[in-house]
């Protein structure tokens, strides 16, 4: 059965190769030369790489969001106004003038990054399970609520004032540690925790007893009940930890790349975790290549624009064509309940 | 027609499923102009022959020849050409659409003509010929079991097919809606239509079929040619062994409730008094649907619980979630095995971990792999392995692992609804005896069954439910056919 697994996955990956390198050749391309520029323009410098990393980061972190609470039979597209609101709340916390020493002041930002995310999440689990909403319908629309809600502190009560469009920047206590620097480019620890925080829950999943749980709530949550499972409240808590994952992608952007919260934060990396997640089969470790390959193609933009006049918007063809030529050989594990 | 011309003749037909020999060198003929039953146990290959002669799955080796010629390789598409048609087990209509609407689709009589007069006229002289009346503008989803599989038998009628297989037809029906169906497969015989009618319902049998063919293991080991039938020589070659005696020794309950409800009341239910004694089992008889369901949810504690008061084995569990109730030695075996009890996809051995409400953490795959097997071995489930998922077993052997994860370490109170359902003669039996050896060390058993045989042959009690409340409840012995049947249908008992 892994073999099978593999053996699709080549597949996949192929038929997504041919599609685009066809796309690319009807279109004027060399699909050799759009390769080795994408592969330079993310990999190929050291301010390459580690902005690759950084974004895989965020990436990581907002697939997670997704793809846990999907295995409880859940589909999360609140990830962006989870992840908005960790930072904000990273944000709010790494200004406070806090006379700790040592790593304790990102810490406590990374707690509340995934504080507020997981409230956010598990509102919407609460809404759920207690009154009957749906999940896609209620993150979907909380998204705007805390959109404009940070647009709100953005301009207004928590504006650094003079018209930035962004918070006041936070202490230099609470910037996340560099694994690695380089000049002014800079890599935070966010990719070191964002990858253990796959690997860990792709772990917890397999090994424990929680984990069990919430897989056997989201492959028949009426078998689980009638064995005792609070079923309920094992989406809740799915939902929560999904949030938290999303809020902590928040946190990283805040305290590792940012350092302040602005408009428009993150880019849309809320929304980009729905590609990574399915990308990945909703696999916690998985996430972590699936996330590698987005983020490369993100990075790697705006070179292909430069270098071989490729518009930078086709890197989302490119993201399309892979996720659903996946879609098309796993189409079990994308699909919606 | 030709009454006697064959309709379909199978050589050597050969099916393997891994490591399960499904069919094994199956011959079969089946006329125009009968009802050719196809008996069997769970797994004995029935349900793998239809699939096979419906085009649905492809023979490793073996012809299949229709109406005298060899079809290479049988489609669903160029079965239906041919005449073959299904009608489905589980139904295949869609619960939102008309009776019309359903039978139209797929027969559309042009691409871009829809002329839903001109069809419904034309469809209804043509099922008026084999009298069957169908209520061609309700929502199908609406309908009950037993109208809802007409208009199945219509939809393939209408495809102009000649030969309908049937997979356990009556399974989902009530007995009214049974004879029914049964005189509908008599019409299609005397119109010089070819039947075959899987079942494992006896009677059924004996009251139409023109010829049997019974399967154990995939193999066809008795072939009876014409009637009469001898019920006794089906049902041993069925079970390929002489039927078990019919009734089990009474069991004198021992001292102790097992259950005691006082009033009980959900929103569904107003009040409820009921009580099983340990080393008991109480029977609950009653026509599906009047309200069996919402009782099972106020004892496992699914339903919020508002009024009166439930113990289970003498300690107060009214407000206790199904959990604690578990805890307490309540067990439930549900009315359907793979969608509320097992975990589809899932290895056998997780399958255990499901309710057992260990403390660690971790989970220790090798500890659980082999108290899964010990678990498989005791109740001598037919598995590949203890990493095989459930969906590969056979119904009753779904059955069994079920019961062997439910009945683990001394149950005190056992729920089970129609534990038994969509088993076959050996299957049921297994049940029953778990059920029996259960009561032996102590448990007493609420056991919901719409098989009134069953419940005489095991109950002690039974309490007759009707539209959600308790009409009656008497020892076995004291209740006549006539009065159960008078209690269960909303008269006096």
């Amino acid at each position: 059965m892994k073999i099978v697994r593999v053996l699709r996955l080549a597949a996949a990956a192929l038929c997504a190769l041919g599609a685009l390198s066809i796309f690319l050749w009807l279109a004027g391309y060399s699909p050799w030369e759009t390769a080795r520029v994408i592969a330079e323009g993310s990999w190929g410098t050291p301010a390459g790489r580690m902005q690759a990393l950084g974004k895989s980061s965020i990436l990581i972190m907002t697939g997670l969001a997704v793809a846990l609470p999907f295995r409880a039979g859940l589909f999360n597209i609140g990830g962006e106004g989870q992840m908005l609101l960790g930072g904000l709340a990273a944000a709010m916390v790494g200004v406070a003038p806090l006379a700790f020493s040592g790593p304790v002041h990102w810490i406590l930002c990374l707690i509340a990054g995934a504080a507020a995310g997981a409230a956010w999440a598990a509102l919407s689990g609460w809404l759920r399970e207690a009154r009957g909403v749906h999940e896609v319908i209620s993150t979907i629309l909380l998204n705007f609520v805390a959109l404009h809600f940070c647009n709100q502190a953005v301009f207004g009560w928590f504006s650094a004032g003079d018209g930035a469009s962004r918070t006041p920047y936070i202490l230099e206590s609470a910037v996340l540690p560099a694994l690695v620097s380089a000049g002014a480019a800079r890599l935070s620890w966010a990719i070191v925790f964002a990858c253990a925080a796959a690997i860990a829950l792709s772990i917890w999943l397999l090994f424990t007893r929680p984990g069990f749980t919430l897989l056997a709530v989201g492959a028949n949550p009426d078998a689980s009940r009638n064995a005792g499972i609070r079923d309920g409240r094992v989406r809740v808590a799915a939902m929560a930890l999904g949030g938290a994952c999303a809020g902590l992608a928040g946190a990283f952007e805040t305290c590792g790349l940012s350092r302040a919260f602005f408009a428009r934060f993150g880019g849309g990396m809320g929304f980009d975790g729905v590609a990574a997640a399915f990308l990945a089969l909703t696999e916690p470790w998985a996430v972590i290549p699936s996330a590698l390959t987005m983020s490369s193609l993100r990075t790697a933009d705006r070179t292909l624009q430069l270098e071989i006049g490729l518009p930078k918007e086709a890197v989302f063809i490119m993201e399309g064509v892979l996720l659903l030529s996946i879609a098309v050989f796993f189409r079990r594990r994308v699909r919606a309940e | 027609m030709n009454e006697s011309a064959t309709a379909i003749k199978t050589r050597g037909l050969d099916k393997r499923f891994g490591a399960v020999h499904a069919l094994d060198s199956l011959s079969l003929e089946v006329r125009y102009g009968e009802i050719h039953a196809v008996l069997g146990e769970n797994g004995a290959g029935k349900s793998t022959l239809l699939s096979l002669l419906s085009g649905l799955l492809q023979p490793d080796s073996g012809s299949i020849a229709i109406n005298g010629h060899e079809v290479a390789r049988l489609s669903p598409a160029s079965a239906a050409r041919l005449g073959v048609g299904m009608v489905h087990q589980h139904f295949s209509l869609i619960p939102a659409m008309t009776a019309l609407e359903n039978l139209m689709l797929g027969a559309e009589p042009g691409v871009w003509r829809l002329n839903a007069r001109d069809f419904e006229r034309e469809a209804r002289e043509r099922l008026a010929a084999f009298e069957i009346e169908i209520p061609f503008h309700e929502e199908t989803g609406r309908l009950p079991a037993g109208v809802r599989q007409r208009i199945e038998i219509a939809r393939v009628l209408l495809r102009d097919a000649r030969v309908f297989l049937f997979d356990e037809p009556t399974a989902a029906l009530t007995t009214s809606e049974s004879d029914r169906l049964l005189e509908t497969l008599s019409i299609l015989r005397e119109r010089g239509a070819a039947v075959v009618f899987v079942t494992h319902r006896l009677d059924e049998v004996m009251r139409i079929a023109d010829r049997v063919t019974i399967l154990r293991q995939g193999r066809a080991v008795s072939r009876v040619e014409r009637r009469p039938f001898d019920s006794n020589q089906l049902a041993s070659a069925i079970v390929g062994e002489t039927l078990p005696e019919e009734r089990f020794p009474p069991l004198e309950p021992s001292s102790g409730y097992a259950l005691t409800l006082e009033q009980a009341g959900t929103r569904a239910i107003e009040s409820l008094s009921l009580n099983v004694q340990r080393g008991e089992i109480v029977g609950v008889a009653g026509v599906a649907g009047n309200g069996q369901r919402d009782w099972i949810d106020l004892i496992l504690g699914l339903a919020p619980f508002q009024r009166g008061r439930i113990s289970i084995l003498g300690a107060e569990a009214s407000f206790a979630p199904v959990f604690q109730r578990r805890e307490m030695g309540l067990c439930y075996i549900p009315e359907d095995r793979m969608s509320d009890g097992l975990l589809e996809g899932f290895p056998l051995w997780s399958n255990y971990l499901l309710g057992s409400g260990g403390a660690s953490w971790w989970i220790n795959r090798r500890a659980a792999s082999a108290e899964a097997r010990a678990r498989l071995d005791a109740f001598a489930v037919k598995a590949p392995s203890v990493d095989a998922p459930p969906e590969t077993l056979s119904g009753g052997h779904q059955q069994r692992l079920l019961l062997s994860r439910e009945l683990d370490g001394s149950p005190g109170l056992i729920v089970a609804h129609n534990p038994t359902r969509g088993l076959d003669i050996r299957a049921a039996r297994f049940v029953h005896e778990a059920l029996i050896e259960a009561c032996r060390a102590g448990a007493g058993v609420l056991l919901f069954s719409s098989e009134l045989p069953e419940l005489f042959l095991l109950c002690r009690r039974i309490v007759v439910i009707h539209r959600g409340r308790a009409v009656e409840a008497r020892l076995a012995s004291d209740w006549t056919a006539a009065s159960l049947g008078n209690a269960m249908t909303g008269g006096a008992p």
